[in-house]
């Protein structure tokens, strides 16, 4: 295993194994020693003491999805800046306007959404 | 290492952040109990063991005893996988938070990017719960929650390319050995405030904890969890919390360089006044309203952040000429 | 490739494979998401075991953090309830055809492609993808911010749709 990447992945996917599977681990055999009485009052949705006045499946905002659409295009932009940044220190002024010219595209979107009013929560 | 011996290894420090996380969990609840006492001018807990001390960690023992109760309509698999995949990302960030100068548990190449990246997967967590409980205040909490993390990780991660660009490198040793005699929050006073509060959002505290407005939406999300499902929230919030104030130390304070005291002192002391100064907001401000919340993510911090791209453009220049 | 990283690829692929067939086959739409979820996610594992870090983590950014987010927004703000859309699709046969057709082709040109053996992966790739940006492939980068910003529009010209 001299590949740092393989080795990096094996440790990860270790890691992410162990922090799964303990909570998991430990919901089930707390499962046995906890009391479980479900009846019916208690297993009713929560709704300051009364019964549910309308159901949570029904069609709602779409500002959320809009907002949603939006956000991957800005933070596809933002890892593409990532891409270059570490190498930016040494490479003087016209790399700087190069990505200042990329910048700019970014700043224009968010100019552009801001005037169609689409940054505006309803 | 072998492949086998790697995987165990990691195993092995994924069973140790996750206990990490649980014992900050309950040494913050408590410490953020006894502050908020402190700012209101209460004692907080005070009848569990000396001072109230051990105040938590019955709150532990009774959460994990206490009955599972799900609502008879909800969608078992999303109501169980809710909780673990909020829970969880906070937990995997912790694999590239350098507790000192040498203890780090593993330096990837890409660390800094993985630590914005992991935390992401969160939203997805919050959206399940919120859903899967087939309740209105937990619907509408899943979906603000989730609507705010993803617009105020933009200016975040954002905030974070300008001290890439500094250290020239997204690993994190290489961001730590950059600031060995100046730190970033010298060249960079925009990024750390612009990193800093929009972690507040993120980690949905006050004043930005509409998610979960106990005024309106009850507990939000997590309205309908209890027991130990419902202590696995707890773990995310408590978990994000300290490997964000961490990561603000790692990526503007110089992490643990500093005088006399070892790094991992150092690197504590800085993190936990972090820590400190969240809560201290948390309890002074009141809470921002849903769609003032938004316009802050989207008409001020973005713009405020691509500006302090420019900043730290010039700063570099200024740095390396 | 080594032994022990092709047998870890063949791994994690055959995970990303049954979570995308599971992610077509179940009538769930909440599973169908889910499963999808899991399937980027080891595209993710798969691109970082190939030495492709930057590649890895951007996958798990904007995918697993942002695509699979939207979809559970449209899934819960439409109330669609669990049915999947594709339950009541139009016409089954004609996407399966094209599914079969894109795919088929892109088998058809990997195979005829006359891929170089790999060689050693370098120590640092983000540097070099950078380096690449501002150099040789200033011009694609650059367009990409066009590209974006073309996006950005698009993306509020299908929310004002929604809203007359």
């Amino acid at each position: 295993m001299n590949d740092p990447y393989q080795s990096d992945v094996v440790f990860l996917l270790g890691f992410a194994l162990a922090v799964f599977a303990l909570p998991v681990f430990t919901i089930l055999v707390f499962r046995w020693l906890r009391p479980s009485r479900p009846e019916r009052l208690k297993r009713e949705p929560y709704e300051s003491g009364m019964p549910q006045a309308s159901v949570p499946r029904r069609p709602f905002h779409m500002a959320y999805y809009n907002f949603a659409l939006v956000f991957i295009v800005f933070e596809v932009e933002t890892l593409l800046l990532f891409a270059i940044a570490p190498v930016l220190r040494d490479q003087g002024w016209a790399a700087l306007a190069e990505v200042g010219i990329f910048v700019v595209l970014v700043a224009l979107g968010l100019f552009y959404a801001w005037r169609k009013g689409a940054l505006v929560w309803r | 290492m072998s492949g086998a011996a790697t995987f165990a290894w990691g195993a092995l420090w994924g069973a140790v952040s996750l206990t990490i996380v649980g014992a900050l969990t309950t040494v913050l609840v408590l410490v953020e109990r006894k502050i908020s006492g402190r700012i209101q001018m209460r004692v907080g807990p005070m009848h569990t063991g000396p001072h109230g001390l051990l105040q938590t960690v019955a709150d532990i023992v009774k959460l994990l005893f206490k009955e599972d109760v799900r609502p008879a309509r909800a969608d078992a698999m999303a109501f169980r996988l809710g909780p673990l995949l909020t829970a969880v990302p906070a937990v995997l960030s912790f694999a590239v938070i350098p507790f000192g100068a040498p203890l780090i548990m593993r330096d990837l190449n890409v660390g800094v990017l993985y630590f914005l990246a992991v935390p992401g997967v969160t939203a997805v967590g919050l959206l399940l719960a919120g859903w899967a409980s087939y309740d209105n205040y937990s619907f509408l909490g899943g979906l603000r929650s989730s609507a705010q993390f993803i617009s105020y990780e933009i200016p975040r991660t954002l905030a974070v390319v300008g001290v890439v660009m500094l250290a020239g490198s997204l690993r994190v040793s290489a961001v730590l050995e950059a600031q060995r005699t100046v730190p970033f929050l010298v060249l960079e006073p925009l990024g750390f405030v612009l990193y800093l509060v929009t972690t507040l959002a993120e980690v949905n505290r006050t004043p930005f904890d509409i998610p979960e407005a106990e005024s309106e939406l009850v507990a939000g999300y997590h309205t309908e969890y209890s027991g130990f499902r419902w202590a696995l929230f707890f773990l995310a919030e408590y978990g994000a919390l300290f490997a964000a104030s961490a990561f603000a130390t790692v990526l503007f304070l110089g992490g643990g360089n500093g005088p006399l005291l070892p790094a991992f002192v150092w690197f504590l002391v800085k993190t936990l006044a972090i820590v400190f100064l969240t809560m201290w907001i948390r309890w002074t401000l009141p809470r921002f309203r849903s769609d003032q919340l938004m316009r802050l993510a989207w008409k001020v911090f973005l713009p405020l952040s691509l500006v302090n791209l420019v900043l730290a453009g010039l700063a570099m220049q200024v740095v390396a000429g | 490739m080594s032994g022990g990283q092709s047998m870890l690829f063949v791994l994690v692929g055959v995970v990303a494979a049954v979570s995308a067939l599971y992610a077509v086959l179940t009538r769930q739409i909440l599973r169908s998401i889910m499963s999808l979820g899991a399937f980027l996610t080891a595209v993710a594992v798969e691109f970082y075991v190939l030495a492709a870090d930057f590649v890895s983590v951007v996958q798990i950014f904007v995918y697993v953090g942002g695509v699979v987010v939207l979809m559970l927004f449209a899934l819960m703000l439409s109330a669609s309830g669990e049915r999947h859309p594709l339950a009541g699709a139009d016409r089954p046969g004609l996407g399966a055809v094209l599914a079969y057709l894109v795919g088929g082709g892109l088998v058809v040109a990997s195979l005829g492609a006359g891929l170089p053996e790999p060689g050693k992966a370098p120590a640092q790739t983000v540097d070099l993808l950078g380096r690449s940006f501002l150099g040789g492939q200033l011009f694609a980068f650059e367009l990409m911010g066009v590209v974006l910003l073309a996006a950005v529009v698009a993306a509020l010209v299908v929310a004002r749709g929604e809203r007359q």
